[in-house]
């Protein structure tokens, strides 16, 4: 019962209840409830259309749900890293300015951020020709200077080669070690999440199961594949129920 | 020359229009919306029809449709069948031609067409001059207020919106500005030339700004330069006016194009 006893000190950041989203008569999101706890990492997978980033959205207040109710801790500040900056080129904008865009920052604290995410050499460039990997430590360094108690990031690791992705995590859990920020961020990848993950959800429009990974990081085959101190762990899913063509849900007795 | 009233008021129409125009220019560009415009002076024809109707004078009456028209394209939902951009060209012409249609109807008024279409900006009177210049003190006032939020509104939507800042509010903002902006413009350019102002000096600025407002600033005065010109060659060659100045912008265009430092 260790984990209850370190619960407890926990707040709740974001409740989630009865959460039902449709779109043209569709349901994309079905009955999810969850919390979200201080200092906790959420790793949301699932299949394409499962709904997450409609999750993420509904976390985030741009999307109301239909049915079901969002509560957020008063005062909360919550950073979103989406998962493409589809910026107009028709923007003049340098790293700076871009930093800036809400509120205005000195050029100590911009470049403090940007060094926290490894990106102190960008900060006079135009943000057009940055890489796929160097847009993320842009935008990661712009939630930062808000000082954000809860992470918001949308498969913040699609396009980054298996040693950015890597890099991007460690990072993440060294933010939510010294700052003491949640993170809820969606995977790409079924099997393989950020070892300090405390919590996966599998989502098909509905929870299908989550728990956490701990158990499976001393499988074998975790580490011949990523070695001893990776930052990449496996997870199992547990469903007790399968997902039929029509849509359907087949529970396994 | 310069000094008669009425080419002063044509100048001075113009000039307040060329400098307002570049920041809302910028905003459209910016949000994709280069149609939105055109739709909306579309439009004016149909509001010109309004105010001779009630009797409250043109500008009101455009400035009522025009908003009026701008308020409903609000209301196009994101996820439409037919993309907003056709659905913006669909309802543009067909506000044109009932405008069009509008004034073969109407008898016993000067029907000058080519008036409306490409603007007279010399007719521009002493009243028009007033209505031009009140509301773009609203626009710029408007323009002051929000402008950090619209271009965070107007590039990143989505994060904007998760930072508490509506975006339906935002655009209502932005339609209003446009849509007086139309009002004010439509005497000076002609209904089917206002887009080009707003739309070719901002470009041309991108070629040369760094900063979003290097780009609007720019713009205003690459837009004051060319109405100016186009006002000259208007009265010693004796060109229309609105065409001279869309023709020098687009000769500005090329020429930054040309030797802009960003591509």
């Amino acid at each position: 019962m260790k984990d209850n006893m370190s619960e407890d000190t926990k707040t709740v950041l974001v409740k989630l209840d009865g959460i039902t989203v449709c779109f043209n008569g569709k349901n994309v999101l079905q009955d999810v409830s969850f919390d979200i706890l201080s200092d906790q990492i959420v790793t949301v997978i699932g299949p394409n259309g499962a709904g997450k980033t409609t999750l993420l959205k509904i976390i985030l207040g741009i999307i109301r749900p239909d049915q079901g109710s969002v509560w957020k801790k008063e005062g909360i500040k919550i950073g979103y890293v989406p998962q493409k900056l589809n910026l107009p080129r028709t923007v003049p904008l340098t790293v700076e300015r871009f930093l800036c865009l809400e509120n205005k920052y000195d050029r100590a604290e911009l470049l403090q951020a940007l060094e926290e995410t490894g990106a102190q050499n960008l900060l006079s460039r135009s943000i057009h020709p940055l890489s796929g990997g160097e847009i993320q430590r842009v935008m990661l360094a712009r939630t930062l200077l808000k000082q954000p108690d809860l992470l918001v990031l949308d498969e913040p690791a699609q396009g980054l080669d298996p040693a950015g992705e890597e890099q991007l995590y460690s990072l993440l859990s060294e933010l939510n070690k010294t700052k003491h920020c949640a993170i809820v961020m969606v995977s790409h990848d079924l099997h393989v999440v950020m070892a300090s993950t405390h919590q996966v959800l599998c989502l098909n429009r509905h929870i299908c199961c989550s728990g956490t990974p701990d158990e499976i990081s001393d499988l074998p085959d975790y580490h011949t594949l990523f070695g001893k101190n990776s930052s990449l762990a496996f997870y199992r899913h547990h469903h007790d129920h399968t997902h039929l063509p029509d849509g359907s849900i087949r529970h396994v007795d | 020359m310069w000094t008669e009233p009425f080419i002063l008021r044509g100048l001075i129409a113009a000039v307040v229009m060329a400098m307002l125009a570049s920041p809302i220019g910028c905003l459209m560009i910016w949000r994709r919306m280069a149609y939105f415009s055109d739709s909306l002076s579309h439009s004016a024809l149909a509001g010109v029809l309004l105010g001779i109707a009630l009797g409250i004078g043109q500008n009101p009456g455009v400035a009522i449709v025009v908003c009026l028209t701008a308020l409903l394209l609000t209301q196009i939902p994101d996820r439409f069948v037919i993309g907003s951009d056709l659905l913006l060209l669909i309802i543009g012409q067909t506000a044109l031609c009932a405008g069009i249609i509008g004034f073969s109807y109407m008898p016993g008024i000067r029907t000058d067409l080519t008036a409306y279409l490409f603007g007279d900006v010399l007719s521009v009177t002493e009243n028009d001059l007033i209505f031009i210049i009140i509301s773009s003190c609203f626009c710029a006032v408007l323009l002051f207020l929000n402008w950090k939020k619209m271009i965070f509104t107007a590039i990143l939507p989505d994060i904007a919106q998760s930072e508490g800042i509506s975006s339906k509010k935002q655009s209502v903002i932005f339609m209003v500005l446009t849509a007086l902006f139309v009002a004010l413009a439509f005497k000076t350019t002609g209904i089917l030339l206002i887009s080009a102002l707003l739309i070719i000096p901002p470009c041309s600025a991108r070629f040369f700004a760094k900063t979003p407002e290097q780009m609007a600033f720019l713009g205003a005065l690459i837009g004051i330069v060319c109405v100016i010109t186009g006002l000259a060659c208007s009265i010693f060659f004796d060109l229309p006016a609105a065409p001279a100045m869309e023709i020098i912008c687009a000769l500005f265009f090329f020429l930054f194009r040309t030797f802009g430092i960003h591509k």
